[in-house]
């Protein structure tokens, strides 16, 4: 379970680094940030299917993009001088809240009915 | 113009994540290159709105939006439930991505 969580966590960075690339790349023109989102998304995925041996599917997913929102949210403000006010920050806030509750409510769905 | 490139580029993901489903484990072959356009094309059409949009905004649109897709194609498609607590992440997740978006 631990080393579960050390694959998803290093498979959430592995995203987040693909995603960062995904807007330096500029449509997929500048070289090297889109050789980055390849590898970046390539070892998110290799990652993941690591960390899905021991970790629910829906728990799995519901850390990664509530994660994944967040940092890259933060990245976003930090790095590209994207604005953050109270709506934004709002919003975000129950962006993650909902894709974390959409995704648990998957799961004890799938493990309690058919 | 925008909008319309991101709501298509999560429509081709949701498709891709929905073949990933149908092509089991990668073993049959129409799915798995259903996999690889779906992806591919999503991941180009994302690096395109992210010339215009910021990388905050379009990544919490993009899963926050993918994530009830998903759910849907899995309601429509694979005959899954949804309960409560699934309708009320979807109801957190629409006033979210409205209040991200406004924010704008």
């Amino acid at each position: 379970m631990i080393k579960g969580m050390l694959f998803l966590a290093f498979a959430i960075l592995s995203e987040v680094f693909g995603t960062t690339m995904l807007k330096l790349s500029d449509g997929f023109t500048n070289l090297w940030p889109t050789m980055g989102v390849g590898i970046g998304f390539l070892s998110a995925f290799l990652f993941m299917s690591f960390a899905l041996k021991t970790i629910p599917l829906s728990m799995a997913y519901a850390t990664w993009s509530g994660i994944g929102t967040a940092l890259t949210a933060v990245i976003g403000m930090m790095i590209f001088q994207e604005h953050a006010d109270l709506m934004k920050i709002m919003g975000l806030s129950l962006v993650i809240g909902g894709i974390v509750l959409l995704n648990i409510s998957q799961e004890k769905e799938a493990s309690g009915g058919s | 113009m925008t909008y319309l490139l991101l709501f298509v580029s999560i429509t081709l993901e949701v498709f891709g994540s929905t073949m990933l489903k149908v092509s089991n484990g990668f073993t049959r072959l129409l799915p798995v290159l259903g996999v690889a356009v779906g992806y591919g094309l999503s991941f180009y059409l994302v690096s395109l709105v992210l010339r215009a949009l910021p990388l905050g905004v379009v990544y919490a649109t993009w899963s926050g939006l993918g994530t009830i897709l998903t759910v849907a194609a899995g309601v429509v498609f694979f005959k899954e439930r949804i309960n409560r607590k699934g309708l009320l992440g979807i109801a957190l997740l629409i006033i979210g991505l409205v209040l991200i978006n406004l924010s704008e």
